[in-house]
């Protein structure tokens, strides 16, 4: 039987697609016919995407040929954060699917963007979020079945326990700048965007509220790479929903070392009922033993954050292995999800219009801990 | 629900006192008391007080800006940051049945967690 649809991969290692790509080729419906990008890429971009469409077995391309191939309706698109608005319209002029990468784009202009040329499209939108794992679903039914009673707060981290530390120079106070539209750097990422649209995604998915006012604050805690970058490697946001339920939000990288397991992702809803917490690897058993001890992975020069799956196999970094969840989370479930949404033709839970949503509360809050103090979202 | 925050205070302070997790840095402390909880006359506003208190203590003096929401009697939520860019999310409140909460404070050499009674979903 011939697949329902040709997907084309757009990025390379060192990028979402590495995952991304993997789910999709894994399911039935698909078959993923190219890896493409734009041409005239930086080398070492380019040289990772060919790296990847190798490891996979597919032709790389330059993105319209790729476009053009007969019958292709999916992208799954992972381009450099600052490059979004141009590739993804471009891909929605081709009339396509796409399943987005997280953040949508790096400002509010280039998300507007996106939005307008998905619209003109037609077409279903996605951006990857954690709403498909099984925590975030069994808080979606709480709530949505009374357990939890009416909202009355939303607690939310996604605090990513990967990374060398390599300390900060003693004293270092950061002084927030705003937004200067980089998000793409080797060795680090800004983590109130990168690891913030984790939480700020889920409580509005979960509340099915837009946020009226943020309050902001970034820091460097952990990493030299980033205060060298002059970027956050934490940040936290108190944010006032449409009809004025608080919630706060913690986001950052904090060290391999700083957690059993990945790190801490949780969701804390108190609701009229009570306090109801829902979290990765919970409910679960903990194993301690010999064969489960962690060992410190060795450093990769241009990953010394352990962002990626292709760089953590190049050092042979074991996984951390002493909880063992009840309910795991599988991997390509939202994958399978806007793969549903299109053939069923529902409406994805995380769409591109959520997701500019999520780069405005965002970038209000580094203006807000630009400013110290408050926006409030037109 | 059986929670002693005095206790809680003393045994992570001892953590950070044995630098076990370098300096602490940032705070996410929620506690949320069932009405009719033995601890519910522990105030919202003691408990939430207590625990900036506690944080003064850790992060090095008073927080030199705070935004907030909530009142101070049923649910306070508030954001603090420090002069020397240490931070603190703290949400502290009371209502229906069931209790919990949690606890995480990041250090810049590790981290200490504490789950409150109340179990996870």
């Amino acid at each position: 039987m011939s697949a329902l649809h040709k997907v084309v991969g757009i990025g390379g290692n060192r990028t979402h697609l590495e995952g991304y790509i993997r789910s999709f080729a894994a399911d039935p419906r698909c078959e993923v016919v190219a890896i493409a990008d734009e041409p005239d890429l930086p080398e070492y971009r380019e040289d990772l995407n060919r790296a990847l469409a190798a490891e996979l077995d597919l032709p790389y391309l330059p993105l319209d040929e790729a476009l053009a191939i007969d019958g292709v309706d999916i992208t799954c698109a992972c381009p450099d954060i600052e490059r979004r608005a141009r590739v993804l319209a471009r891909c929605f002029d081709a009339g396509v699917h796409v399943y987005m990468d997280k953040p949508l784009a790096g400002s509010v202009e280039d998300a507007l963007h996106i939005e307008a040329a998905a619209l003109r499209a037609g077409t279903v939108t996605q951006m990857f979020s954690q709403a498909h794992t099984t925590w975030a679903q069994t808080a979606r039914k709480a709530i949505d079945n009374g357990k939890t009673g009416r909202i009355q707060a939303i607690h939310c981290d996604m605090l990513m326990a990967k990374g060398h530390l390599s300390g900060v120079p003693e004293g270092l106070v950061r002084r927030e700048r705003g937004s200067d539209g980089r998000f793409t750097f080797v060795e680090a990422k800004r983590e109130l965007f990168d690891m913030g649209v984790y939480p700020v995604s889920l409580v509005t998915w979960l509340s099915g509220q837009r946020v009226r006012e943020v309050a902001a604050h970034t820091a460097n805690y952990f990493f030299a790479e980033h205060a060298n970058l002059d970027i956050e490697d934490f940040g936290a946001m108190l944010l006032t929903l449409e009809d004025g339920t608080p919630a706060t939000v913690m986001a950052g990288r904090t060290g391999v070392h700083s957690h059993p397991m990945t790190g801490q992702q949780q969701v804390s809803v108190i609701g009229e009922n009570g306090y109801f917490r829902f979290a990765d690897d919970e409910p679960r058993i903990e194993v301690y033993s010999q064969e489960t001890s962690f060992v410190d992975p060795a450093r990769h020069e241009f990953d010394p954050m352990l962002m990626w799956a292709s760089t953590r196999r190049e050092t042979g970094q074991m996984a951390k292995e002493s909880w063992e969840s009840l309910t795991p989370s599988d991997p390509a479930a939202d994958v399978r999800a806007f793969l549903d949404c299109i053939d069923s033709e529902k409406r994805p839970e995380v769409s591109v219009s959520d997701a500019v949503h999520h780069v405005e509360v965002i970038m209000a809050g580094y203006k807000s801990a630009r400013t110290g103090r408050p926006v409030t979202l037109g | 629900m059986n929670m002693n925050w005095t206790e809680i205070e003393a045994a992570v302070t001892r953590a950070v006192d044995a630098r076990k997790i370098g300096t602490p840095r940032a705070l996410r402390l929620t506690v949320h008391i069932a009405s009719e909880d033995p601890a519910a006359n522990q105030t919202v506003s003691a408990l939430s007080d207590a625990a900036m208190s506690a944080c003064e203590k850790w992060f090095g003096g008073a927080p030199g800006s705070e935004s907030s929401a909530g009142d101070r009697e049923n649910r306070r939520v508030l954001m603090a940051m420090w002069p020397n860019g240490a931070a603190a999310a703290v949400s502290v409140s009371r209502g229906g049945s069931r209790a919990g909460g949690d606890l995480s404070l990041l250090g810049t050499r590790g981290s200490i967690y504490h789950r409150l009674d109340g179990a996870a979903e």
